[in-house]
């Protein structure tokens, strides 16, 4: 069966977002991060993808 | 542990249009509840009873809760239009997830009685997510 699995957006705080959800949830993990490199088209450092499970 | 997450979306008047476009899409089907058919319908504006107060959708590929909108959230196109319904089956540990979703956000309904069952609260915490939850 298929899941939606929400993909939240933080503007530049995405990192900051997802450490206060592990703090809050139980069990819960960054699975892992993709930051954007110098030359893509993101801001250098942001934008995550994992968070609470 | 069976606490569930699911999308919640705000359609602003287009939720039973989006709801059979869904449904056209993934298949399914849904249920939905009229303002005018709640108890509450004697709070609400007069021209709204025909309005979804709550559907739920539920496919094999795709589970989302959805409703026309409401006072406490105004349409807000730069806000995006989808809510995360948290339901736990644990009351002590949702009420204790709400109050720290809360810290530095703001609670836009504390937790109380629903008129449909069990308690409901909803809290936008600070980083601007919208959590709607969902207590025995």
């Amino acid at each position: 069966m298929g899941k939606i699995t929400p993909f939240l957006w933080f503007d530049g705080k995405a990192e900051e977002a997802a450490n206060f959800y592990v703090s809050i949830f139980d069990n819960a993990k960054i699975l892992n991060v993709s930051r954007y490199a110098e030359d893509s088209p993101g801001p250098e450092g942001t934008a995550l993808n994992g968070g609470p499970h | 542990m069976a606490t569930q997450l699911v999308p919640y979306i705000f359609l602003y008047g287009r939720c039973e249009e989006a709801l059979e476009f869904y449904k056209s899409v993934f298949g399914g089907s849904y249920e939905l509840m009229r303002v005018a058919d709640t108890p509450v319908a004697s709070d609400m504006p007069p021209d709204s009873g025909n309005r979804v107060m709550h559907a739920s959708f539920t496919s094999d590929d795709a589970k989302f809760m959805a409703s026309d909108g409401r006072d406490v959230k105004p349409v807000d196109p730069d806000a995006g239009n989808i809510s995360l319904s948290l339901s736990f089956d644990d009351g002590t540990r949702g009420e204790r997830i709400f109050n720290a979703l809360a810290a530095g956000g703001k609670v836009a309904m504390p937790i109380d009685t629903a008129f449909w069952g069990g308690r409901f609260g909803m809290v936008i915490d600070k980083f601007g997510t919208e959590w709607m939850v969902v207590v025995p």
